[in-house]
Formats: C-alpha cells, sequence, structure tokens
C-alpha cells in the first residue's frame, strides 16, 4: 500500500484549496517557508490527528494547525490511498492545538474510525515518526544535541521514544514520599498517646496518700500565708496573696528581703568602725608630728620678718648681676635666690670673654699698622701694546682659515678636472661610431621598404594569377603569362628576408639611441671641464706657503701676548694687595670703636689696655658672690610655711570626719564622739542577729506540699482530657491508615508499570537493533573513507533508560570512532538517514512509503548525489521535500518518472504550486 | 497490537494498573513530561483528601 492523492484545505499555512497527486517518485521543491512541510504534516496527521512536534509548550497557547488567515477557521484534507480507500480529516479552529476534536472519516462502517485507520497502516502514531517520516529536526538532533536528546532521538526512530518517556517520568517515589509523611502523622499521634498514657489513675491515688488530697489545698495556703504575714511585716513588706503562685513569690520575696536587710545592717556596722578609726587618727595620732617640727623650725609666726630680711640681704647681690629685686615671698625669693649663680656664671664669662676680644683687636691692629704696601698702577704703554697684538692676533686667526678652505677648494677641483678629462677622452670615437651606425640604419631602411614594396606586389600578383581563369580568354592568357615572368624576376631581386632586415634596423636603433644618449652625457662633462678650469683660474697658485707665513706670524705675535699680559697680571695682584690692606685696617678700626663705645684720640693700644683691666676687676667681684647664708635662711622660711600648711589641713580633716560621724549617727555630737559610735555599733548588731534568726522551714515543706497537691490536681484535669481526646486521635489514625494504603496501591500502580515499561523497552530495543539492516544503507551513502561500517550500541541508564552511542568502524574492526566526535556535519547526516532507511525497511510492513523532509542538509554534491541514487534504489513510494535547488536537480536525474510539486513564494493566500 | 497494549499485558495487576497505564500515556501524548509528572502529585493529592469509607471511620 502507498499514498497516492492528497488534497488539503486550510491546514497550518495551506490556503483553501492544495491538490497533490503522490506518484511512486515524488518531489515537493520550493524555497524556505513555501509550505513544504506542512505538506508532508498533513499527511501524519490525517491518520493519526496528531502530530508529536506541535504538542506542549506554546502549542497550549494557540491552534496552529488551522490557517489563520482564512475565513472558514476550518482544515479538511483528504488523503487517498493506492487501494483508493479515502481518510478526511477535519478540525474546527479552537483555542490551543491540543484541544478540540479532530473527526476521521472514513468510507467503511466501524466503532471506532481511528483504531480502523491505524490498523489499516500498520502503524502506531510512535512507529509512524520512527519508520515512514524522517523530520527534519530528527537529523539535526541525531548530530548537534547532547547525549541525552541524541539518545531520545535515536529511540524515536527505534519506536521506542514513548517507552523512554514513561520510564522517565513515572515516578513511584512521589507517592512513596507521601507513604512516609502519613506513616510519620501515625507516629506522632503514637507518641503524644504515649505519653498522655503515663498519667495512670493507680499513679494518682498513689500521690493523694502520700501527700493528701488537693481538696485540702485552699486551707493549707491560708495556714501558710497567716505564717508568712508576720515575717513579711517584719521586714517591711506587704502580704502575700493566699495563691500557691502568690505565696511562692511572697516567700522568696522574704527570703531575699532577709539578706538585703542582714547585709545592710553589717555593711553599717563596718562603716561606723572604719569612721571610728579615722576620728581617733585625725584628732590625736597626726597633731604629734606638727609639734616636733614646731620645736625644730620655730613658731610660724616668725614667717613675715624671716622673709623680709632674705629680701634685704638678696638685694645687693641682683643689683650686682643686673636682676630685678624679689616680691616678699617665698616663691619670688626662691626663684631669683636660684638665678643668683646661673646669672654669675654667664655675666663672669661674657666679661672675660669681651677683655680677650679686645685683646685680639689690639693685637690685630699693632700688626696691620706695622705692615706697609706702595701704591701702584698698570703702565699705559704697556695696555697698548696688548690691545695692537691681540687686534694683529684677531685679523690672522680670519685669514688663515680663509686660505685654507680655498686651497682645499682648489685641490678637489683638480682631482675632478682629472676624473672629468680621463671620460671624455672616449667621445671622438663615439661621435665617429654613430655616424657610421646612422649610415648604416639609412641603408637598412632603404633596403626594408624597398622588401616590403616588392612582396606586396608579389603577394597581389598572386592573388590576382590564383583567381584568373587564362583557358577561358587568349588575350588574358598572354597577359597572365607577362605577369607571372615580371613577377618571377621581381621574386628574384627582391631581399631574401624582409624580416630579418627590420629586426636589425631595430636593433641597431637602440644601439644608436643608447650611444647618442652616452655623447650627449660626455659633452655635458666636457662643458663642466671648461667651467672648472674657469675657475681653478680666479683662485691663486701659492696658497700654501702664505698660509705658512701668517701661521708663523700669529704665534710669534702670541708668544709676546703671554708675556705682556704676564707682565700686567703681576702689576693688577699688587694694587689688590694695598687695597686689601688698606680694608683690613678700617676693618679692625671700626671693631675697637664699637668695643670701645668711642674712637680713642690718640694711642689706640693704650685705650685698649685700659679697657681691658677695667672689664677684669669687675668679673673678679662678680665671682666673689656667696648665696650660701640666704639660702639656708630660705629652707627655713620653707618649713615654717609647710608647718603652717599641715596645720590647716590637719584642722579641716578633723571636721570632715566630724561631720560625717554627725551624719551617720543622725544626731548632735556629745563629748565623747568615740563612745557615741561603739553605742550604734552595738544597736545594729543586735538587729542584724534578730533577722537572721529568721526560721522559714515549717513555710517552705509546708509550700512544698501545696506544690504537690497543686500537680496532683493537674495531672487529673490532663487525665481527663487524654480519655476524651483517645477516641479523636483514633479516628485520625484510621484515617492515615487508610490514606497509606491507597498510596501504597498507587505506588505499586506506578512501579508496575515502570518495571514492565523498562522490560518491554529492552525487549523492543534489542530486537529491532539486531534485525536492522543499516550497513547496507551505510555503503551506499559512503560517507567516509576510512570509517566503513556503522552500528548502534545501547548502554542502560541508572533511570532504565537507553543511552546509545553510535559508533563507526574500519573494515576489520581494528579502530571505531563514535560518529559524533570525527564526522562531519554532512557525514553524520548519512549515517542518521542510514539508520532511518533500516528503521524504515524493518518497521513499515503495510505502508509502503517513505517521507524524508530536506534530507541533504550540509551536504556536498558528492553526497547528494549518491543520497539521491540511494532514494532511486528504494523498492517503496519515496516523497522527498527539498529547498536545495542541486539536490532537486540530482533527484529528477535519477528518480523514474518523478511526480513533481514546485511550490512557490508563501503569500497569506497560502501555499501554490507553481 | 500498539504499545500500550503490549505494555498492559505484561502487567503484574492488568486491570488494576492498565487504566493508570493508559491515562499516563494519554497525558503524555497530550502534554508532555511535564503533564505525566503534574498527573501524578495531583493523584497523591486527591488521594491525601480522600475521606475512608463510613465502614473504616465507624470502626
Amino acid at each position: 500500500m502507498y499514498l497516492k492523492h492528497l488534497s488539503i484545505s486550510g491546514f497550518r499555512g495551506i490556503g483553501p484549496h492544495l491538490d497533490l497527486p503522490l506518484g511512486r517518485r515524488t518531489i515537493i521543491y520550493g524555497p524556505n517557508g513555501s509550505g513544504k512541510s506542512n505538506v508532508l504534516q498533513a499527511i501524519a496527521w490525517t491518520v493519526y490527528g496528531k502530530l508529536p512536534l506541535l504538542t506542549g509548550g506554546v502549542f497550549t497557547r494557540e491552534d496552529a494547525l488551522v490557517n489563520d488567515f482564512l475565513d472558514e477557521a476550518r482544515a479538511e484534507i483528504t488523503l487517498t490511498l493506492s487501494d483508493d480507500v479515502t481518510i478526511t480529516r477535519t478540525r474546527n479552529q479552537q483555542r490551543s492545538t491540543t484541544k478540540g476534536k479532530n473527526p476521521l472519516t472514513i468510507p467503511f462502517e466501524t466503532d471506532d474510525p481511528q483504531a480502523a485507520v491505524e490498523q489499516m497502516i500498520g502503524l502506531s502514531l510512535e512507529e509512524f515518526f520512527a519508520a515512514i517520516f524522517l523530520h527534519q529536526e530528527t537529523i539535526r538532533d541525531f548530530i548537534t544535541t547532547t547525549p541525552e536528546k541524541r539518545s531520545a532521538t535515536i529511540d524515536r526512530m527505534l519506536g521506542t521514544y514513548l517507552l523512554r518517556t514513561l520510564v522517565k517520568v513515572v515516578d513511584p517515589k512521589v507517592p512513596a514520599k507521601a507513604i512516609d509523611e502519613a506513616k510519620g502523622a501515625i507516629e506522632w499521634l503514637d507518641r503524644q498517646l504515649s505519653q498522655a498514657s503515663v498519667i495512670s489513675r493507680e499513679v494518682i491515688q498513689k500521690r493523694k496518700e502520700e501527700h493528701g488530697d488537693p481538696a485540702e489545698l485552699p486551707q493549707l495556703l491560708g495556714n501558710i500565708r497567716q505564717a508568712l504575714v508576720p515575717i513579711a511585716e517584719k521586714l517591711g513588706l506587704s502580704a502575700p496573696e493566699a495563691t500557691l503562685a502568690g505565696l511562692e513569690s511572697g516567700l522568696a520575696a522574704v527570703r531575699k528581703a532577709q539578706l538585703n536587710i542582714v547585709s545592710a545592717l553589717e555593711s553599717r556596722v563596718g562603716q561606723l568602725g572604719t569612721l571610728k578609726e579615722r576620728y581617733e587618727q585625725a584628732s590625736i595620732t597626726n597633731w604629734q608630728g606638727i609639734h616636733e617640727r614646731k620645736d625644730k623650725y620655730g613658731d610660724p609666726a616668725d614667717l613675715p620678718n624671716l622673709l623680709e630680711e632674705i629680701q634685704r640681704d638678696l638685694a645687693p647681690m641682683v643689683k650686682t648681676l643686673d636682676l630685678p629685686v624679689p616680691e616678699v615671698t617665698i616663691n619670688s625669693l626662691g626663684s631669683s635666690l636660684a638665678a643668683v649663680p646661673r646669672v654669675q656664671l654667664t655675666t663672669s664669662a661674657s666679661l672675660e670673654k669681651k677683655a680677650g676680644q679686645l685683646g685680639t683687636l689690639k693685637e690685630r691692629y699693632e700688626q696691620i699698622s706695622r705692615e706697609v704696601i706702595e701704591d701702584v698702577a698698570v703702565p699705559t704703554e704697556l695696555e697698548s701694546r696688548r690691545t695692537q697684538l691681540q687686534a694683529r692676533i684677531n685679523i690672522l686667526n680670519r685669514e688663515i682659515p680663509v686660505l685654507t678652505r680655498q686651497l682645499n677648494q682648489r685641490q678637489a677641483t683638480e682631482r675632478e678636472l682629472t676624473e672629468l678629462r680621463r671620460q671624455a677622452q672616449v667621445l671622438p670615437g663615439l661621435r665617429n661610431d654613430i655616424e657610421e651606425m646612422i649610415r648604416k640604419l639609412e641603408t637598412l631602411e632603404a633596403a626594408s621598404k624597398q622588401g616590403t614594396l616588392c612582396n606586396r606586389i608579389l603577394a597581389a600578383g598572386q592573388e590576382y594569377l590564383e583567381q584568373a581563369q587564362p583557358e577561358h580568354c587568349p588575350l588574358c592568357k598572354q597577359r597572365i603569362e607577362n605577369l607571372q615572368a615580371l613577377l618571377e624576376t621581381l621574386r628574384q631581386e627582391t631581399p631574401a628576408d624582409v624580416e630579418k632586415m627590420r629586426q636589425e634596423y631595430k636593433t641597431l636603433h637602440a644601439t644608436l639611441v643608447k650611444k647618442q644618449n652616452q655623447a650627449e652625457q660626455l659633452e655635458q662633462k666636457q662643458n663642466q671641464i671648461e667651467k672648472l678650469e674657469m675657475g681653478l683660474a680666479k683662485l691663486s697658485e701659492d696658497l700654501e706657503p702664505q698660509i705658512e707665513e701668517k701661521r708663523k706670524e700669529s704665534e710669534k705675535l702670541t708668544g709676546e701676548l703671554t708675556k705682556v699680559q704676564a707682565e700686567i697680571t703681576q702689576i693688577k695682584a699688587r694694587i689688590e694687595l694695598a687695597a686689601e690692606h688698606r680694608r683690613r685696617l678700617n676693618d679692625v678700626l671700626r671693631k675697637i670703636e664699637k668695643a670701645l663705645g668711642q674712637m680713642p684720640a690718640e694711642d689706640v693700644p693704650g685705650a685698649i689696655e685700659q679697657e681691658i683691666q677695667s672689664i677684669r676687676k669687675q668679673a673678679a667681684g662678680v665671682q666673689a658672690l656667696d648665696i650660701q647664708p640666704i639660702a639656708n635662711k630660705l629652707d627655713r622660711a620653707k618649713q615654717l610655711s609647710q608647718i603652717q600648711k599641715d596645720e590647716v589641713q590637719l584642722h579641716k580633716r578633723l571636721d570632715a570626719v566630724l561631720e560625717e560621724v554627725r551624719q551617720a549617727l543622725e544626731q548632735p555630737l556629745g563629748e565623747d564622739v568615740a563612745i557615741a559610735l561603739d553605742q550604734v555599733i552595738q544597736a545594729a548588731r543586735k538587729q542584724a542577729a534578730d533577722i537572721q534568726a529568721l526560721d522559714f522551714g515549717p513555710i517552705v515543706k509546708e509550700l512544698s506540699r501545696a506544690r504537690q497537691l497543686n500537680e496532683i490536681q493537674k495531672d487529673e484535669i490532663r487525665l481527663r482530657q487524654f480519655e476524651s481526646s483517645y477516641q479523636t486521635a483514633s479516628r485520625k489514625k484510621a484515617r492515615l491508615n487508610y490514606r497509606i494504603q491507597r498510596l501504597i496501591d498507587l505506588r505499586s500502580a506506578l512501579q508496575d508499570i515502570a518495571e514492565t515499561t523498562k522490560r518491554h523497552q529492552q525487549t523492543i530495543v534489542t530486537g529491532v537493533l539486531n534485525a536492522l539492516d543499516i550497513y547496507r544503507y551505510y555503503q551506499q551513502l559512503d560517507p567516509h573513507p576510512a570509517y566503513r561500517q556503522l552500528q548502534i550500541e545501547p548502554e542502560l541508564t541508572k533511570k532504565g533508560t537507553y543511552d546509545y552511542w553510535i559508533k563507526a568502524l574500519t573494515d576489520d574492526r581494528s579502530h571505531g570512532t563514535y560518529v559524533q566526535t570525527r564526522f562531519s556535519t554532512a557525514q553524520a547526516n548519512c549515517a542518521a538517514i542510514a539508520i532511518f532507511l533500516a528503521v524504515n525497511q524493518h518497521l513499515s510492513k503495510k505502508l509502503e512509503t517513505l517521507i524524508l523532509d530536506d534530507p541533504s542538509q550540509s551536504m556536498d554534491p558528492e553526497h547528494k548525489k549518491r543520497l539521491a541514487q540511494t532514494l532511486a534504489t528504494i523498492p517503496r513510494q519515496v516523497i522527498v521535500a527539498t529547498e536545495d535547488p542541486q539536490m532537486f536537480e540530482f533527484l529528477v536525474d535519477v528518480f523514474e518518472t518523478p511526480t513533481v510539486h514546485q511550490l512557490g513564494s508563501w503569500t497569506v493566500d497560502g501555499a501554490s504550486i507553481v | 497490537m500498539s504499545v500500550v497494549e503490549q505494555i498492559r499485558a505484561n502487567l503484574v495487576d492488568p486491570d488494576k494498573h492498565g487504566p493508570i497505564l493508559k491515562a499516563l500515556v494519554e497525558i503524555l501524548e497530550e502534554q508532555g513530561e511535564k503533564g505525566v509528572k503534574a498527573r501524578i502529585k495531583k493523584w497523591v493529592e486527591e488521594i491525601e483528601a480522600e475521606t475512608p469509607p463510613p465502614i473504616e471511620s465507624e470502626e
């Protein structure tokens, strides 16, 4: 069975009407987007009512099956099979591709038309796309995607993709997780119930026998309150409430207050003891030291008189040292006295230094005064001679380089002349050669012209003779014979080789031009020689002696100039020495005037000596000053001042202690402060002991019993609550157990489906792979020169699906490679097509058709040709869609009587046949 | 015989598990892998929301 005719209306991008007869070899050819794939998909959709590549994802958002540009909003396809059975599928536009019905009409009665059609075709939808329809997406997936996707594609080709997907997505773990959660909930309920069941009536009864009945609890709490209230009042606290929490809180507060009060009383006792010690120390111990120091240094009342005495002793000293007179205070007098020895030293050193400086000035004055230097000046005639010499030397130094340059120029010109003359020697011979060549050229030109003319005449005559027919005219015959004789004579006189003469003329002419250029250059050089000779004549011939004479004169004058300059330098040095002497003398006199305050009228050394003696006497007076007696008096004054301060300090300290005692006792102080402090300390100790002695034991014991009774009361309440909630928990458990059972059923079903699918998948994969004749088609397509065999190796994954590895091998199987690693895209394409063709032969038994959508992607012409030839050998109906002009040509060439449908560019009116 | 029928024939409990297989295959063909996963999850949710039959709750 094969496909005979297809009539499409409103399907995908196809317009209201498209009729396509389908032959044994059908080619659908057209540009990209022209509707080729739509035509092929229409076949599959008519048979199965769905398309695997048009499900899920974006196809849930619109109806991509019905042409959106047609007013009818309806698709209808009629497929006629080879036995003239027609299948018609229709569809009204829906909101999504996956929604809505696609009713099928067949020409015989049946309850299930779809099952009947599939029975007739002999293939499920999945098998149809594995064995009949090779889509361009399938080829691309085979080559470029991940191993997982590639394996999925091969599963599609083997017809096991549905099994693969089922194995992958049917996951029993989902109900298993829910089962675990339900079991967890039951365990939690059991734990709750078991905790509650620990509280039994027997245990509560036993605790009642031990601690009493909880009904006694109000009376017990009242008793505890009665015992606690007086203690709380004693400690300054409010009365507690007659509840367990109120009494526990009250007892804790009483205990805390007891600790706080005792601690506060003990602290007060310690503070009062310390205060007593401080009072005794301030009132007795510290005054003993004061009395001892008064005995040693005297009464502080004498201090003002002592300070005035120190000021009087210090006054002459500070005047001598040029210091200010101090005030009558210890600090001022102390500072002034401390400054005396320091200023004493600096003043003495300053005076000694001044005397030394004056001595040095006196010596320098006497030394400079002893030096006598005469005043001199440079003679005028010596200066004049030096100027003359320098001017003459300058002139000579300018002339010598000029003459030297002229000499170098002359020598260079002479060398150039020699070279030019040597080159110009050949000029006469060259001129003779040129004249000879011109003559020869004229001869050759004349001979060549003559030869050319003769040849033309001979050619014209020969042409005339060949066309003439002397046998038809006796007159003409005679003329022709004459012409033949004339031509023969001319041929004999014509130069033998005119072309050779032309070549010789050309060569000779080129040589002549070259020699003429050479002669022209030499004539230019001849002119240059004449110019150089004229220039040379202008230059003097005795330049060298002139230069030598001027050099000697220059050297002689330079020597004389050096001597004159040395004489002038010597005289100038003496002038500078005299000036320096005068400057030094004036300098010393200025310093002496500054040191003495005025310039002595006469006898400068005597005046300086007199001043030195006066300074030395002044220095001796300063060194003799003695400060020790004044320092002793100042030390005593300081001691008296300190005693005075300490007395004031002790009075203040005693007043402060008494104030603290007054505040501590909170009463006016009597005469004996120490006894009053002792009485207060004893009273505080007694109060602390009384509070410390309070006994809470009975109250604590009773409160503990009250707590037990309270717990028993609570447990009785909990027990009553548990007894009422037990029924509810049991119902919850029953519900959870029912849920677990239902989930276990679902899990078992999913496990059963997954395991059975895995086993079935394994059987199918193994069976199909063993039965496939991939080798035959791979050989025909011949994609690789070395790897000439192809096989599919299945590998079971942990998930239960298969990973497929497409392996190519050499004929002797010594080398193998994975197609995806070493094959080009086109070679891998060929491998995919070989597998598909083998699958087609194996799976499709009833429908003997092969549909290929754009199978020649990335192939070179050779492989396209092989593919076309391979398809031509398929003993089934072959329908190929292609946009490739070359592939189209190959198919037309190799297909026997092909049915060709050429589609034009797509418009909103739909696909159209050209 | 279709692939689904072949698997159904080999199930441990074809009568009980067969309808589930058929439903899964239909969802797979119409909605893809995500549809199947969502359906299994929904079955679990439906079971969790179920109330046991009265006879069990009375026990």
